[in-house]
């Protein structure tokens, strides 16, 4: 087999035993990669109602058939579960698909020990460690890793091991004290963050993994693949949005947001900071921040930052990152000027291991809350965070990752936060319970969509529709017309550059953004590349001739696109079988109700109406019914009948729901008409 | 010491960020495979301080390991590179242990010794090279221009460092530069 | 200009090749290279390679008979040079022919020593230091091999006849095989290996007898009789000191030169394997017969022949030990050797021992001035090395490698990778994170 490797591993952490799965060629094509394998087996080995923190949840590392070779930006890694952190609105109790992805070299190491996917399941009864010599699997005694940062966990078991090449997989003291939104990190500071795979992690007791691989990844036609390989590393190397993204890393979209306003500042109620050129600027912060760069495997890019504060308080700090999510969730959205200490909070919540972006939105609650006297010093135990206090923002970070004090209620979530304390439902900006990132949902309506969409919650990486944004549909005009078909294409330039604000084209943009997301994350490659940059041109001429090169198999892009749309089906299937539908499609009613604060998009609100045809329009796309559920047909046509049954059941739960008069967790727009 | 005429690959180590794509390229070159153990380019790794060293074979004039080899299997080609004569090599890794950047490596399939063959006369140039286009952590530039531009000329400095020293050259200890 | 070179060796082909490259006039310079043997130049580490059937016998040479003439190099074979008279200028053969110099190269190597052990003349004694008794080796057909001496050429040998099929058994005088290059305990260790491959390995015994009527029957020594029919001896070389006493060169152990390979006759240069130099470490006079100290002698012969001021830098001492899968390297000083010349309290040791491999550091006054690695810290032996021509001091180094590689220097990245290999672990000193948090 090449490009893949054909089996993949499967731990169990209770029994300390592992098991060697060989896969076949038709699983391959029916699931291409990473994320595809990843969600096949979490909906399968999971059932409805499954906590899941349960021993048996699988939480799965999965590679895509380019991870580890030769094809530029293909260093991903997806790491997939039942999330903690995501939960309906209906119940927090309800829990659906969870995945994140993220950078490093962990994937391709695991590809080169012999495994596309690794699947850990069960619950060591101590701190265990897991390492993966090739064919070899060792469990390991964490109890001296317990309760250590990332950082030093990393070194402690290269040094262990004597081998600096060894790829770890790991959890931080967060992760360890099962905070629900802890991440896992390779490589030191490549972080998968988002819906709280660390947290499960945590829960089996295992601390690491780690990999080291011997084995060559073998290329079908290796002349034909060099040379595709070769002509997508120049197109990198020549596009100018790539060479502004290695000088100025991921922080070049800072001042591209602050300038539209949609910067998630202040708890996200605004999106615009002022003044932020000799702060936040990205050529400036590279200048005052930026000790060298670093690279995920196989990427010519190199957006990763290595931070080095070199004076004032904090000279001498350095660490992995930021990157511009993390700035402007720990920086933005809390309101703070002070860029050195924004470093500072960054390089905490990476080795502590938790998201950062929920880790900002749990700070900025919390400073919202505070103002808006929904919360006191009583209800924290003394601790009082006013906006763009970094000091005791340091202090609570460390507090929610060791769960102490007011800490352990923080690292819940900001949605379980304003149920316990019965108080600021209306300010926690999320989706299915995940706090959104640094886009304003009022503004950006592709991604708002994309928000409400996503199995993820609120998160832009699923539906990464960014051809909405006018720089970036002026210089991809080719996929506008690709995306829209020549009337449409005519119709979005007439809009444009208000198009932004519309969410007429929405829901086709959104569709066809998520397949393309998808493909990138089955292949394993950098989403940036097709993405907010585009450098590498949309993922049909960019990837799919790769895959065909290095698989040897044929797959038409039909195909390879029908196994994304099985994937997005699969993972929504997933949320739909506990009852999560068309209810938690959707925002808070703060953001049709309060305008935007400041910027060029002053008082901005999503329309109701519009969203209510907008949601419609986004199912129809997709052939699912007007609850948002798996259609009979689209479930054969994508070969997953096994799901109708649960469908049914899935919808008895939206149905009784609906039907009774029990409040949401928080109050959301729900289109008229659904409830009684 | 006088430089060959040849060109050759400069590293310079401030620059690596430690992709790996040189890497691949060499691998895909050498073995249509992909795995940094296929590759005659190694980045030493130091990525708890997020340094990076790109180690290649940097075909000293003076090669320590063509001296060492007891099969005379190093050879110099035209182009100026020092490889092994796999046909020679009984994979002892004399040159290996000799090398004071250890850049010989082991062939992972017969155990024999493998070094950078410039890409003999690809008409890409070194793939390595190319693969750090933007990063310009990999340069193939003249050798007298490598000489020439000091203080990037990492490989003749650390060759001289690495170098028995001249017994009249008595300042040659080495200081540690930073504290 | 006439060069005369006596032997067809590493060395003197050597002189004779850089001689016709790099001379300014080249073809003024008249190069005569005088052999004993009948071969034109080939490589002795390469015969036990030869023997045991890994290579074929053309891989052994270095050059062949078209290399001379294409180069104008007068090759005379099989005349051995016997004499030399200074005040003439003049080298004597033993048939009889006389060759005038203007520069004379005395590159003739050593001999092997033959230890005065009865039997030795028996049908089926070899040595494998020279290609002629390789052939013989190579052609021999036995079954069990006894190997006397157990130095690099020994050691090799007895894997060559282990490949070719032969049972093996190493008989050493000293108390460890490889005595000068290893010490004690890395040597224990290969030894262990050798065992583990099916080869006897005897230390501290000596060779009373080799028995046997015409042919080899059986090798007998202080503690038991090993029947074999085969017998290799590699109890060393000799330097040849006695060509260089006719014409009264100072000789010690080999001949005397100084650092410009001139011996202390004028016009008369001397390198490779006859000659006694310095050790570029320590500057103490030294005899390390090595093929890569032979090489850098020999240009810097040439180099002083053709009028430039070449200085040679001083002998070192590299090897390696490659049998099979085990894999060793050791350089410079030995315990044993360091002891013999420092007090106690001078040398010190840095040991590191895991499963895959093994690392011996040994320090005079703090600095290193050898080492031996086994396993996957010989890959690394290079950076020691480097190590020890910077006279990089340890204890400095102990407490600063770590900080060495930090934040804003990339050099040298060898100290930061040094303390990677000896296990030295990066969080000793608190590191940023700490910083913030404290």
């Amino acid at each position: 087999m090449h490009g893949w490797k054909g089996r993949r591993l499967r731990l169990d952490l209770t029994n300390r035993t592992y098991e060697i799965e060989p896969l076949s060629v038709d699983y391959y094509k029916k699931w291409i990669g990473g994320r595809g394998f990843n969600s096949d087996v979490v909906y399968h080995e999971t059932y409805q109602g499954m906590d899941p923190l349960d021993p048996e949840s699988p939480l799965c590392f999965g590679s895509g058939p380019l991870a580890g070779t030769f094809a530029p930006l293909s260093g991903r890694t997806t790491v997939s579960c039942r999330s903690p952190m995501t939960c309906s609105n209906m119940d927090t109790g309800i829990h659906g698909h969870g995945d994140t992805n993220m950078g490093g070299a962990f994937g391709p190491f695991m590809k080169y020990a012999g495994f596309d996917q690794i699947i850990v399941k069960g619950k060591a009864d101590k701190p265990v460690w897991v390492f993966i010599d090739d064919d070899k699997v060792s469990f390991r005694d964490a109890s001296h890793l317990w309760g250590v940062g990332a950082k030093k966990a990393t070194i402690k078991i290269q040094e262990e091991l004597g081998d600096p090449d060894v790829k770890v997989s790991l959890i931080g003291p967060a992760g360890e004290n099962l905070v629900r939104y802890a991440c896992i990190l390779n490589n030191f500071s490549s972080s998968g963050g988002r819906t709280g795979m660390g947290c499960v992690m945590g829960s089996k007791n295992l601390k690491a993994i780690a990999v080291r691989g011997t084995k060559p990844i073998t290329i079908a036609r290796p002349d034909e693949f060099a040379k595709l390989a070769w002509a997508l590393r120049d197109k990198v190397h020549n596009s100018p949005s790539a060479i502004r993204r290695k000088a100025e890393g991921s922080m070049d979209l800072f001042d591209v947001g602050n300038a539209i306003g949609i910067n998630a500042h202040r708890n996200a109620s605004t999106g615009f900071m002022p003044g932020i050129e000799e702060t936040y600027g990205g050529l400036q912060w590279a200048e005052q921040f930026l000790f060298r760069r670093k690279a995920c495997w196989s990427c010519p890019v190199a957006c990763g930052r290595y931070t080095l504060i070199k004076e004032g308080k904090y000279a001498g700090f350095s660490c992995g990152g930021p990157e511009m999510e993390s700035v402007c969730n720990l920086g933005c959205r809390i309101d703070t000027y002070d860029v050195a200490a924004v470093n500072v909070l960054c390089g905490m919540v990476n080795d502590l291991g938790m998201d950062s972006v929920s880790a900002g939105a749990a700070l900025s609650w919390t400073m919202e809350a505070f103002e808006k006297g929904y919360i006191t010093e009583q209800d924290t135990g003394g601790i009082r965070l006013e906006w763009g206090d970094t000091e005791t923002s340091m202090k609570v970070i460390e507090m929610i990752a060791r769960r102490e004090g007011f800490g352990d209620l923080l690292a819940e979530g900001n949605i379980r936060v304003a149920e316990k304390l019965g108080v600021g439902q209306d300010i926690v900006p999320h989706c299915r319970g995940l706090e959104h990132i640094s886009v304003d949902p009022r503004i950006t309506m592709g991604f708002s969509l994309g928000y409400a969409m996503s199995t993820r919650g609120s998160d832009h990486l699923k539906n990464y529709s960014c051809v909405e944004f006018p720089g970036c549909a002026k210089s991809r005009s080719y996929q506008v017309e690709e995306i829209f078909g020549p009337e449409g294409a005519k119709k979005f330039w007439e809009d444009f550059p208000k198009e932004l604000n519309e969410l007429d084209t929405k829901p086709v943009l959104c569709t066809w953004s998520e397949k393309n997301k998808c493909v990138a994350d089955l292949v394993s490659c950098c989403c940036q590349a097709i993405g907010s940059w585009g450098g590498a041109g949309t993922w049909q001429e960019a990837y799919y001739p790769l895959l065909a090169a290095a698989t040897g198999i044929d797959l038409t892009p039909e195909e390879v696109f029908q196994s994304a749309e099985r994937v997005i089906n699969i993972e929504r299937a997933h949320w739909l079988r506990d009852g999560s539908g068309i209810q938690d499609d959707t925002h808070i009613d703060r953001y049709f109700d309060e305008g935007v604060h400041d910027g060029p998009f002053k008082g901005m609100v999503i329309d109701r109406e519009k969203w209510a045809w907008a949601q419609q329009e986004y199912y129809k796309t997709h052939g699912w019914d007007e609850l948002g559920f798996i259609t009979e047909d689209k479930a054969r046509e994508l070969k997953i009948e096994d799901i109708l049954p649960d469908m049914e059941s899935g919808k008895k739960i939206i149905r009784q729901w609906l039907d009774s008069d029990k409040k949401a967790v928080t109050p959301m727009f729900v289109p008229t008409g659904l409830r009684k | 010491m006088t430089l060959r005429q040849e060109k050759v690959i400069v590293i310079d180590p401030s620059k690596c960020v430690g992709c790996h794509s040189c890497e691949m390229a060499c691998a895909m070159k050498h073995f249509g495979v992909c795995h940094p153990h296929y590759s005659r380019i190694r980045i030493q790794e130091f990525r708890e301080v997020n340094t990076f060293v790109p180690v290649t074979c940097q075909a000293c004039e003076d090669a320590a390991c063509i001296k060492v080899c007891p099969m005379n299997a190093r050879i110099r080609l035209e182009s100026g590179a020092v490889v092994t004569d796999e046909e020679k090599c009984i994979g002892c890794r004399a040159c290996v242990y000799a090398c004071p950047f250890g850049a010989p490596v082991i062939h992972p399939e017969n155990g024999k010794t493998m070094s950078c063959d410039l890409c003999m006369d690809d008409e890409l140039g070194p793939w390595c090279v190319k693969a750090c286009t933007m990063q310009q952590a990999l340069k193939f530039v003249d050798a007298r221009d490598a000489a020439r531009a000091k203080g990037r000329d990492f490989a003749a400095m650390l060759k001289e460092q690495n170098e028995p020293p001249h017994q009249d050259d008595a300042d040659f200890s080495f200081s540690f530069s930073v504290e | 200009m006439k060069v005369v070179i006596v032997g067809n060796g590493i060395a003197g082909n050597e002189v004779a090749s850089y001689l016709r490259e790099h001379g300014p006039q080249a073809d003024d310079v008249d190069i005569t290279i005088l052999s004993a043997e009948r071969f034109p130049e080939y490589d002795p580490c390469s015969l036990p390679y030869f023997v045991g059937g890994e290579v074929d016998r053309d891989a052994v040479f270095r050059k062949d008979q078209d290399y001379y003439r294409n180069s104008r190099i007068n090759l005379v074979l099989d005349n051995k040079a016997v004499s030399i008279d200074p005040e003439a200028r003049e080298v004597r053969t033993e048939k009889g022919d006389v060759f005038g110099y203007d520069s004379l190269v005395l590159a003739h190597g050593g001999s092997l020593f033959i230890p005065p052990i009865p039997g030795i003349d028996l049908d089926g004694v070899f040595s494998c230091k020279v290609l002629a008794e390789a052939d013989r080796l190579a052609g021999h057909q036995g079954t069990r091999a006894v190997v006397i001496g157990s130095g690099a050429i020994g050691i090799e040998a007895a894997e060559a006849l282990k490949l070719k099929g032969y049972q093996v058994a190493i008989i050493e005088l000293l108390d460890w095989i490889m005595p000068t290059l290893f010490c004690e305990g890395a040597s224990r260790f290969l030894a262990d290996e050798m065992r583990g491959y099916g080869i006897e390995v005897y230390t501290s015994e000596k060779v009373l007898e080799i028995q046997g009527r015409g042919s080899v029957e059986s090798v007998k020594t202080d503690r038991r009789e090993i029947p074999c029919d085969t017998v290799v001896v590699a109890t060393g070389v000799v330097p040849g000191r006695p060509l260089a006493e006719t014409a009264g060169i100072a000789c010690e152990r080999g001949i005397l030169v100084n650092d410009r390979m001139l011996t202390s006759a004028a016009d008369i240069y001397a390198c490779g394997d006859c000659v006694q130099t310095f050790d570029a470490v320590s500057g103490e006079g030294c005899m390390y017969q090595l093929k890569h100290n032979a090489i850098e002698q020999a240009r810097v012969a040439a180099r002083n022949i053709l009028g430039e001021e070449a200085r040679y830098r001083g002998a070192y001492p590299f090897a390696r030990a490659h049998y099979f899968d085990t894999h060793a390297v050791t350089f410079g000083k030995t315990l044993k050797g360091l002891e013999r010349t420092c007090r106690p309290d001078q040398v010190g040791v840095i040991e590191r021992d895991t499963d895959d491999g093994y690392l011996r550091l040994l320090l005079e006054d703090g600095k290193i001035v050898g080492g031996q690695a086994i396993g996957r810290f010989a890959d690394h032996a290079g950076l020691f090395m480097g190590f020890m021509w910077r006279g990089v001091d340890m204890d400095d180094f102990k407490k600063n490698w770590r900080k060495i590689a930090e934040l804003e220097s990339v050099f040298p990245w060898q100290y930061r990778k040094a303390g990677q290999v000896l296990g030295l672990s990066a969080l000793d000193a608190p590191d940023g994170m700490e910083m913030a948090r404290t």
